[in-house]
């Protein structure tokens, strides 16, 4: 009875603490997240402004060409200038020209006979299938078009699935953020390695020197450390003129707005992420070990090789896994040394919202990203639970 | 036992409680007070513009003696392009900026969807002094903007003269700078393609018109390095990190007046007119108006021209300037094989053309 | 042989991490306004542009603002979050850590969308309050971590000691868990300041001109034109980051002390 008694205040001790962060997280963050998901599929701003060509397109078939021409006349009767702009602007997302079309067709709304023949005699373009397909795409309140741009995905005539030439644009920059991701991923492990090894096993002086300049340079702003490789990398900058006057090139090398660039300064920013990890596991490596197998005659490399390596591949295989999470959503730094062809997922999503206002592919890009991190981490939690049982197994 | 005592202890103990009271008395007070820092807070006049020299220009020629004149304090703020934050103060009702400047194609998208002032123009009694085209329902037209392209002196004594040699690396070599952006780059390319000006806007509107304007920029693709801010273009010409690039006509002027060895080639070059307009529910809407009438004055204009070599859209303003000022201007003899950017075919093809140009400019 | 492989690389990898910084930040001294060597002279003016400069000082102060009360918002939630998940069950905990720390692995730029889109909605965009809030969710699970640690590391020995003295729970948090606690609680509360200060993705997307952060005004500097002014910007928040690294291996020294008396 005294213990039931005792779990219970726990948990109301544990209920009024947790209140406040949860309703904050909640509020403030679960919510903004999830309305990023819904509106990726959300088309509400669209199909609530068509009520009468929805309900002409429901009825099957797609009613009569008279029918539908009435439902989009009324329903363009009933919209102030303000939501026409906004449709207008929607609708020319999808396709060139719509916006001219239904800004005019709107403005003269009431004065069009609700027939199909009058509405192609005030523009003939209303004769072409093509905006009807797209009303009709956009009429549904759920809608998956924004996934359906992203990855270039249409359906045929026939029914079956096509990428058309060109419309592969956001697959090419997933594949891209990928690999750029996997190559910054590389060299940061390639670097990283010698100094975590440094770090914990070198003299005491060495590893602590070390290891203040890793830290530093963790908690130094990577706008900071960007900027620097901004200054270093120009045409005319730091690295170039050291180049010149070394006599080692004889004009300055292209070294920024470009891959290199982007992968250089990505790998010095990302650093000290693969350091750390690398660095805790390699403390936990006894060095007994190392001078049991130099005693039994084995080289320094051969000891290096076959001893210590192994054991440090989990550090490997964490910081790697740290760095190749947080590459994956880059955006300053390629952002400012990187050139169009270097941009990576963040980079779109952030122009659809800063330039073209179109939240529903922002969402969409969004949702991919986060949706490959959430991935990501969850194979690689489920891995770790594995390796833990399979140890305590043994 | 214990257990007990404890929690009788807990229950009678008025301190703790009185703390607690407390504790989520000031965490309560705190969270109201950071929602509601800016809520609150009372605001100068707001103008929102370009930024650079530009903005240098405006603010002596017209926010000076404005703000003089109406004996108001007002605070600038930079200006990305674009209608987000426009929108963004259309939906939340927070109305942060009270004036804008921005181009013609956003100008029309935004008065569209309501996000501008309509203008009052017999209110205003300026219109007849302005050219037809800074006329517009929710903005005033106030500046002639020249896009054409520019190089280093020192790199091409005798200089490239036309869109054609913009785009022939075997007589002119080196890295071109462009704005990464379709808009205007098309025209470029159609009439390095030589079609000529009257003609462009009809061969773009046609998908071979397009290809063919992408065609032009594939021969140059792997020499090019895109900017984003006018001030960019400057920089790296002046630093010969590119042989030429596009740019705005002042920018290379005022860089040229400073002593860098930069020339503006004024040959098919494009005009477009930057106009000031009033964020729908301004709370200084009447101030706002205001200073449309002092930007829309000649002798302020001639001011501004005079700081910043861009055209007037005042037509008495030409009269008042001297001849060496109008020697720098999209205006006259230098415009007249001019294109004038068409706010129409872009925003019908904006969102296509930039897909289009995204797609291939990062291949 | 395996002596001179560990120095090279070691030395070599070690330049790479820090020279960039080591080069280019004295430049900020430079009376040159060319961001290259040799240095022309010594001089301070490029430090005097910026704080003569509205548009940096300015920056500067909504930093410090937005820092101070994003680091104060996240030491509450983060903190409450941390001790409130310590009286929880097993699995319960699991899943309330996995949220709470969470927005540390979400792409910045997903959080900065989501943020924009829903304080677009809610009426706070460009508004201190709508930075404060997203900077202290972006702080709060280094605080919560931190704070759970610190009290994962108490000896639950002195909690029980406490109770058997017949002391209650609220007293024994306040008098025994929470003055163990407090180095986790002024580590969170530093982590939170200095992410805060040096966050640019989402300031980017919610900070008005008014509220603009002194990393925005850095980022639109770096496009807009290089100059001295942006590395002294530079330096100072490198000097920030140094500062804040003093500071916490002041506090691990003095935890190291008292845990050994």
């Amino acid at each position: 009875m005294l213990t039931s008694q005792k779990a219970h205040g726990g948990r109301l001790a544990a209920f009024l603490l947790l209140v406040l962060p949860l309703a904050v997280y909640i509020l403030v963050y679960l919510v903004p997240l999830g309305g990023i998901v819904s509106l990726s599929v959300d088309n509400r701003g669209l199909s609530d402004r068509f009520p009468a060509l929805r309900a002409a397109f429901a009825q099957g078939g797609a009613g009569t060409a008279d029918g539908r021409a009435a439902a989009l006349l009324q329903d363009l009767a009933g919209l102030d200038a303000k939501a026409r702009g906004e449709t207008a602007r929607m609708l020319n997302q999808e396709i060139s020209g719509f916006r001219s079309l239904l800004l005019d067709t709107g403005r003269d709304a009431a004065t069009i006979a609700p027939t199909m023949a009058a509405l192609v005699a005030f523009d003939p373009r209303w004769g072409d299938p093509t905006y009807w397909e797209v009303i009709e795409r956009n009429i549904p309140a759920l809608s998956l078009r924004n996934f359906q741009k992203v990855t270039g995905l249409k359906t045929g005539p026939d029914g079956g699935l096509t990428i058309a030439q060109g419309d592969d644009i956001y697959l090419r920059i997933m594949l891209r953020t990928l690999v750029i991701a996997l190559q910054v991923t590389l060299l940061t492990l390639l670097i990283g390695y010698p100094l975590a090894y440094a770090i914990a096993n070198g003299s005491r002086r060495l590893g602590t020197f070390i290891l203040m300049v890793v830290l530093l340079s963790f908690w130094t702003s990577i706008l900071v450390r960007t900027t620097a490789w901004v200054v270093l990398l120009q045409t005319n900058g730091l690295l170039n003129n050291l180049l010149l006057w070394l006599g080692v090139v004889s004009e300055p090398l292209q070294l920024i707005f470009n891959r290199f660039g982007t992968l250089v300064a990505m790998t010095h920013v990302l650093l000290p992420f693969a350091v750390i990890p690398m660095m805790n596991v390699m403390r936990t490596i006894p060095a007994a070990q190392n001078q049991a197998s130099r005693s039994l005659g084995a080289g320094g490399v051969e000891t290096f090789l076959r001893v210590y390596f192994p054991q440090s591949l989990r550090g490997v295989v964490v910081g790697g896994g740290t760095v190749f999470i947080l590459a994956l959503g880059f955006y300053v730094t390629p952002a400012l040394v990187g050139g169009p062809g270097d941009q990576m997922l963040s980079y779109y999503i952030a122009d659809f919202v800063r330039k073209t206002l179109n939240w529903g592919m922002a969402s969409a890009l969004s949702v991919l990203l986060l949706g490959g991190v959430l991935g990501l981490l969850a194979i690689y939690g489920s891995a770790r639970w594995v390796m833990t049982r399979r140890k305590e197994g043994v | 036992m214990v257990q007990q005592a404890a929690a009788r202890a807990r229950l009678i103990n008025p301190p703790d409680k009185g703390r607690n009271m407390k504790l989520m008395k000031s965490t309560t007070i705190l969270m109201t007070a950071a929602l509601s820092v800016s809520v609150a807070e009372a605001r100068d006049f707001t103008i929102a513009g370009w930024g650079g020299n530009y903005q240098d220009a405006q603010r002596a020629a017209y926010f000076e003696p404005f703000a003089k004149a109406q004996g108001l304090t007002f605070i600038e703020t930079t200006y990305l392009g674009g209608l987000a934050e426009l929108k963004t103060m259309s939906e939340t009702g927070n109305v942060i900026w009270d004036l804008v400047i921005t181009d013609g194609a956003t100008l029309q998208l935004g008065c569209d969807e309501g996000l501008f002032e309509e203008l009052d123009w017999d209110a205003l009694g300026v219109a007849d002094s302005l050219l037809p085209d800074a006329v517009t329902p929710c903005g005033m037209g106030n500046v002639v903007i020249g896009n054409g392209f520019a190089y280093n002196a020192q790199t091409f004594p005798d200089g490239p003269k036309s869109w054609a040699d913009f785009f022939d690396l075997a007589r002119y070599p080196g890295k071109r700078g462009i704005k990464n952006d379709p808009m205007m780059n098309l025209e470029y390319a159609l009439m390095a393609d030589g079609v000529p000006p009257d003609q462009v806007y009809e061969v773009l509107a046609t998908p071979e018109g397009v290809d063919r304007a992408f065609a032009q920029f594939d021969r140059i693709k792997a020499e090019l390095q895109y900017w984003d801010a006018g001030s960019q273009p400057v920089e790296w010409l002046a630093a010969n990190n590119v042989a030429m690039s596009t740019a705005y006509n002042g920018r290379i002027i005022m860089a040229a007046k400073e002593g860098k060895p930069l020339t503006y080639v004024w040959t098919n070059q494009i005009s477009n007119i930057d106009a000031w307009a009033v964020p729908a529910n301004s709370p200084f809407k009447e101030q706002a108006m205001e200073f449309l009438k002092v930007a829309a004055d000649a002798q302020n204009q001639a001011t501004f021209s005079s700081l910043m070599p861009y055209g007037p859209t005042n037509v008495e303003t030409a009269g008042v300037l001297p001849a060496d000022v109008v020697a720098n201007l999209p205006a006259g003899e230098n415009i007249k094989d001019s294109l004038f950017l068409s706010d129409a075919f872009w925003i019908d093809h904006k969102d296509e053309l930039t897909e289009r140009w995204n797609n291939w400019s990062t291949q | 042989m395996a002596r001179s492989i560990f120095w090279i690389s070691t030395v070599l990898c070690l330049a790479f991490l820090a020279l960039p910084l080591l080069l280019v930040l004295p430049l900020a001294f430079n009376t040159s306004s060319f961001l290259t060597y040799p240095m022309e002279g010594f001089t301070f003016a490029w430090f005097g542009e910026v704080f003569g400069q509205p548009s940096w000082t300015k920056a500067i102060w909504n930093s410090v603002k937005v820092a101070a009360g994003a680091m104060a918002l996240a030491v509450l939630i983060g903190g409450l979050a941390a001790t409130g998940v310590t009286l929880t069950g097993r699995v319960l905990q699991m899943v309330l850590s996995a949220l709470f720390v969470s927005p540390v692995v979400v792409p910045s730029i997903v959080v900065a969308v989501a943020f924009a889109y829903a304080f677009g909605r809610a009426g706070l965009s460009g508004s201190y309050a709508s930075l404060v809030l997203a900077h202290a969710i972006l702080g709060a699970p280094l605080v919560f971590l931190s704070v759970l640690t610190s009290l994962r590391g108490l000896d639950p020995d002195l909690d029980r000691a406490a109770a058997s003295m017949g002391a209650s729970r609220l007293h024994r948090f306040r008098h025994v868990t929470l003055p163990l606690a407090a180095p986790g609680f002024l580590a969170g509360a530093l982590f939170a300041f200095i992410t805060s200060f040096d966050e640019v993705v989402v300031a980017l997307f919610l900070a008005a001109p008014e509220s603009t952060t002194l990393p925005i005004a850095l980022f639109s500097g770096l496009r807009d034109r290089l100059q001295p002014t942006i590395v002294v910007v530079a330096l100072l928040l490198s000097l920030v980051s140094l500062l804040f690294l003093l500071a916490m291996g002041q506090m691990q020294k003095r935890g190291a002390a008292a845990s050994r008396n």
